[in-house]
């Protein structure tokens, strides 16, 4: 499950050289999430870092709260696990690169912190809520409301106008059409989309329809926006683009944005990265802008 | 998510597919106009059959030797006009008794020859059935006590044998024997398959003699009104049984007959409508394929809803609404069609077709039911996907 899909990029791009990087910084990989902390020299400044989000922050909640996460699938009969224990705590406004590669479990952790699955075991709060406590409606309304999605491959509908697509998200809030369509037009003009409202996704470039993809994220106004792969389909100078927006997104509106990459350059634009590898977070760096 | 806003988004969907749609729909669409068209025609020749019956007159008891109901052989008359004189007393009122005597025979004039149903009957036949007069006058009482030579034409007969020109006065030949005719009904139709308007009517003395034979067909009573035809009914019975110890009678009412013909053609219309639900089935079954399909193609569509905030009971709601949709829309033109292919049977056909409104509502409900229930499996097989697994479909 965790194999096929974007991930499958990662052995064709350049995550050889996180793994180097990961492998080097931290040789006891065995030890678990904990071990990778302390081995890691960025350690000290994580723990600044995080001070300083929590300063800034008073008392808010984490965006997101992991501990001990592990996420199990029976693949034909194989147990097959994805995550095999990641704690980690996102906090708002933050900006932060999941890398790993392929089969790592970086896109199941993705998955699970957007609650489009739900751990085996262990604790995840988005929000300050308990993802376990909620029913299905309850995690699809916590979607709705907290986080922001953004995919490799745009998904957009189709036969669909960019407006329209901006303001499906509203549609599950109950948002009445006037105000749905309103709230849409800004978020695309919030991404400089304001001259394509009503063309199609067929009509648009990769670079604009990954920016629809944005305003949509954008419209319910997330805590969290997270990102799968970004820029794995847009050329460069596209891919600079989006993510010019999102890093805009992070540090003018605060919004936390998580993006999950193999592209060491679209990384270094986060202010924190996450290493993942074998179901286990390697490694997690962190520096300042 | 709002009704409104789930209907909008599935005639989207059903736009944007619209051969498929409109092929879906097709299946409906036959099942629906079907129901309508067959149940019309059930209810149109019951209704047929009802006026026919109602037509011959009102709270009419017919008195027949032996007895009377589907398959039972027919009994040799032993009643003569003795009886009638009997039943007259036993009803109290003459007038409101009459009799037949029915002979199939070769009516001419000329060299122009019909078949025809002689029946012998008596003045009082207007009194108890509907067989208004077009020309000339009824058989009088002087007419059966002296036996005279006259006849009354029915419509048919009529005009096959004068054409336009009026009969009255004229002659016509009853197997062999000249009649003098006296009156010509208006048309009437047929009742149970009997024509009427091939009937000739001549007084019973007189039919007696031609045919030979002194016995009588049966006995027809007139109650004063529809309270009264049952004790009426069972006292000429009582009263014949006791006149004729160990022979059976039997005397039909309207209501019987109304009765046991209904059910008949009731279960018939039953029938017809089960024949045609087999195929709103079958397209119950094609809207439920194609939701199937629907929901295999849309998966991503489906997975990006559920990222986006949609619930189970969203898409639940959204693919539901699509088949109901489907269905309702084939439902509405399978009613139109129906109720126009109605019309048209009944405007060009011999078949007759009354459309009632139970079965359109009938049919609209079954097709909205179909699209429930058929729409249910992909609905639910929507509802349920895994969105990871959604979002990575092809």
């Amino acid at each position: 499950m965790t194999t096929d899909g974007p991930e499958a990029r990662d052995t064709a791009g350049g995550p050889e050289a996180h793994r180097t990087a990961g492998g080097t910084e931290t040789p006891g990989t065995a030890g678990g999430p904990e071990a990778h902390r302390t081995a890691d020299g960025a350690q000290a400044s994580e723990t600044e870092a995080s001070g300083s989000v929590g300063e800034t922050a008073g008392a808010r909640v984490a965006a997101f709260e992991a501990v001990d996460l592990t996420r199990s699938y029976r693949l034909e009969g194989v147990s097959v696990d994805a995550l095999r224990g990641v704690s980690l705590r996102i906090d708002q406004g933050e900006f932060v690169a999941i890398l790993g590669p392929s089969g790592s479990g970086k896109s199941t952790l993705m998955h699970l912190l957007g609650c489009l699955d739900r751990p085996t075991s262990g604790t995840l709060r988005v929000n300050g809520t308990d993802v376990a406590t909620l029913d299905d409606a309850g995690l699809a309304e916590l979607r709705n409301q907290a986080v922001g999605f953004v995919f490799q491959s745009f998904h957009l509908l189709g036969r669909t106008s960019a407006l329209e697509n901006v303001a499906l998200p509203l549609v599950y809030r109950g948002v009445g059409r006037s105000e749905r369509r309103e709230r849409a037009r800004r978020a695309l003009s919030a991404v400089g989309l304001a001259h394509r409202l009503d063309h199609r996704p067929s009509q648009m470039s990769g670079g604009e329809q990954q920016r629809v993809a944005i305003a949509r994220a954008l419209v319910g106004d997330p805590k969290v926006v997270l990102a799968d792969e970004p820029t794995g389909n847009l050329d460069s100078r596209n891919g600079q683009e989006v993510m010019g927006i999102l890093a805009e997104l992070n540090a003018v509106r605060g919004v936390a944005v998580v993006l999950v990459t193999h592209e060491r350059e679209v990384a270094d634009l986060a202010r924190r990265r996450i290493h993942v590898r074998d179901g286990l977070v390697e490694l997690d760096e962190r520096s300042g802008p | 998510m709002r009704t409104a806003e789930a209907l909008r988004m599935a005639l989207e969907a059903l736009r944007v597919n619209r051969l498929r749609s409109a092929l879906t729909m097709f299946g409906v669409v036959i099942g629906v106009s079907a129901v309508v068209i067959l149940v019309a025609i059930g209810t149109g020749a019951k209704e047929a059959v009802e006026k026919e019956i109602a037509g011959l007159g009102s709270n009419i008891i017919l008195v027949v030797p032996g007895q009377v109901g589907l398959g039972a052989a027919p009994t040799q008359s032993r009643l003569d006009l003795t009886d009638v004189a009997f039943v007259r007393r036993v009803v109290g009122d003459p007038a409101k008794v009459t009799v037949a005597v029915n002979s199939g025979e070769s009516v001419r004039v000329g060299r122009t020859e019909v078949f025809a149903t002689v029946t012998g009957t008596d003045e009082n036949l207007p009194n108890i059935f509907e067989r208004p007069l077009r020309r000339g006058r009824y058989l009088s009482g002087t007419d059966v006590d002296t036996r005279r030579r006259v006849a009354v034409l029915g419509s048919e007969v009529g005009a096959k044998l004068f054409g336009d020109v009026d009969p009255i006065g004229r002659q016509v030949t009853i197997s062999g024997v000249r009649f003098r005719v006296i009156g010509l009904y208006e048309p009437v139709g047929a009742t149970f398959g009997v024509a009427r308007d091939q009937e000739v009517h001549v007084p019973v003395t007189t039919a007696q003699r031609l045919i030979g034979l002194p016995r009588i067909n049966g006995i027809a009573v007139g109650a004063s009104g529809p309270d009264e035809i049952e004790p009426l009914r069972l006292r000429v019975v009582q009263g014949l049984s006791e006149r004729y110890p160990g022979e059976r009678f039997s005397a039909v009412t309207q209501t019987q007959l109304l009765g046991t013909i209904g059910s008949v053609l009731g279960m018939l219309t039953g029938v017809l409508a089960a024949i045609a639900g087999i195929s709103l089935l079958v397209g119950g079954v094609g809207v439920s394929n194609i939701m199937l399909v629907s929901v295999r193609e849309r998966t991503r569509e489906i997975g990006l809803r559920k990222a986006l905030g949609a619930r189970q009971r969203d898409v639940l709601g959204q693919f539901l609404i699509e088949a109901v949709l489907l269905t309702t829309i084939g439902g509405v033109i399978g009613i139109l069609i129906g109720v126009g292919g109605s019309l048209l049977i009944q405007a060009v056909s011999p078949v007759p077709a009354a459309i009632t409104w139970w079965s359109i509502a009938l049919a609209f409900g079954v097709s909205a039911g179909v699209g429930v229930f058929f729409g249910v499996a992909p609905a639910r097989r929507a509802a349920r996907l895994d969105p990871v697994i959604a979002l990575r479909a092809e």
